[in-house]
């Protein structure tokens, strides 16, 4: 089964850092997300907020005809914006397979039932 | 500020405003489980109805935004078949070809997008086996033999989508099967006698975000489960027409021992949301209307190319690819 997301024809990195940033510590990054929109956006925001080591997270589109998305995270010191970003992905992955696994499940049962 | 008195789960529909939407989504609060594990049971899924290409599913414990995310990725992201290129050799019937070539695109083709890869950029109409799927419309309208000028002396003057015809490349024929479109009576085009068509077409894999023709549903939507609640007993003529404000079955009259009939609440699922009760200021005071936060009743529509049960595990699938990606990446400059 191929893969269900087409393959990036520009090439080049999906996520990067603002300019700028790096220059006020670990804690606070601004990233900039190509091809990305509301759906991960909000998604991200979410889980982010969820964890108790993030001061603020934030995301913006900032013009509807370019396709990016860029994600503001500041955190308590020592812990660095990288690691909050990379926890919200692996809970936003856990979350989406569960609800996977819980809708699978479920439509086998209905079926069960129906028959 | 308003906080509901009844919980933190319940959004309030008042007269003129709806209150205590905020779903505490600042930092330093985090309902449920803080800190680092996911509670397994958070989610329940209840399934419906399912029909044909129909399904209604209950998604209850959920964040808002996840559940957005959910119709987003369904409406987007999750790919479809649909035809891109029209080669046209001949077309003397009124419609103009790019309205034809339009309409082509449109037609939904029951056709399983998992097993094609994505087209490349630059890569030739024909395609690939692994690719494309080509199609072939060739009509000739003419007049039935012996027949007078009435409206059915005509032989193949409505063209409809049984008229298309699936080339199988390779070994197409084989791993799919079948690839015509989703239903055989779609009209495509009338002609009268003289008027041909003759193409070619060919269909490629794409999302529903570059072109609406390849969106595999109808429409999904979600609504939030509404929640009515009694708070005097209501009797006879106010009773009935507190039972006309909401939609039918969501309210019964039920009779007392005294002869009275009064109003119960049966089922709010069904209700519209349409706060009719406040056009009765008398009745106004007598319910207390919201809505539960995290439970998303979708509905999720298909155009026929993948069943509805299908669409959902896809969307999420896709939800997980896209993690995995940018965790491949965040790890690649770290090492």
């Amino acid at each position: 089964m191929s893969s269900l997301l087409p393959p990036d024809k520009d090439g080049g990195n999906r996520l990067s850092v603002l300019e700028g940033d790096t220059s006020s510590g670990e804690e606070c990054r601004t990233y900039v997300f190509r091809k990305e929109n509301h759906t991960l956006g909000n998604c991200l925001r979410t889980m982010l907020l969820k964890n108790p080591q993030v001061q603020f997270a934030g995301y913006t589109i900032p013009h509807p005809s370019e396709d990016v998305m860029h994600l503001r995270i500041q955190t308590v010191e020592g812990y660095p914006a990288q690691s909050a970003l990379r926890k919200a992905f692996v809970d936003l992955k856990t979350h989406a397979s569960q609800l996977k696994t819980k809708f699978v499940t479920a439509v086998d049962n209905f079926e069960k039932e129906e028959s | 500020m308003e906080f509901s008195s009844a919980s933190v789960n319940k959004l309030s529909l008042k007269e003129f405003e709806v209150v205590n939407t905020s779903s505490y989504d600042f930092t330093g609060h985090a309902p449920g489980v803080a800190g680092n594990k996911v509670d397994p049971n958070q989610y329940k899924i209840n399934i419906i109805k399912q029909e044909d290409l129909f399904l209604e599913f209950d998604l209850i414990g959920c964040e808002p935004s996840i559940a957005n995310a959910l119709r987003r990725l369904i409406l987007s992201d999750v790919p479809t078949m649909a035809i891109e290129k029209v080669h046209i050799y001949q077309n003397t019937s009124v419609m103009q070809d790019e309205v034809l070539a339009h309409r082509l695109g449109l037609i939904p083709l029951k056709v399983d997008p998992r097993k094609f890869k994505y087209k490349e950029k630059g890569a030739p109409d024909e395609g690939t086996e692994e690719d494309t799927l080509e199609y072939s419309l060739k009509v000739k309208c003419k007049n039935k033999q012996g027949a007078g000028p009435e409206a059915d002396s005509y032989i193949d003057d409505k063209i409809y989508t049984k008229h298309i015809q699936w080339i199988p490349k390779g070994n197409q024929e084989v791993d799919i099967g079948e690839a015509g479109p989703v239903e055989d009576d779609i009209l495509i085009n009338k002609l009268r006698p003289g008027h041909e068509m003759a193409m070619k077409m060919f269909a490629v894999k794409g999302q529903g975000r570059d072109h609406a023709k390849f969106s595999p549903v109808a429409t999904v939507f979600y609504r939030l489960l509404p929640t009515i609640n009694l708070v005097k007993d209501v009797y006879d003529q106010d009773a009935i027409r507190l039972q006309k404000c909401f939609s039918p079955g969501v309210m019964e009259l039920e009779p007392t021992k005294n002869g009275r009939k009064k109003a119960v609440i049966i089922d709010p699922r069904d209700d519209a949301c349409n706060r009719n009760v406040y056009r009765y200021p008398e009745l106004a005071d007598c319910v207390e209307l919201g809505k539960v936060k995290d439970h998303f009743i979708f509905n999720v529509e298909s155009t026929g190319a993948l069943p509805p049960t299908d669409l959902v595990p896809m969307a999420l699938d896709i939800l997980i690819e896209k993690c995995d990606t940018f965790l491949k990446e965040i790890d690649m400059t770290n090492t």
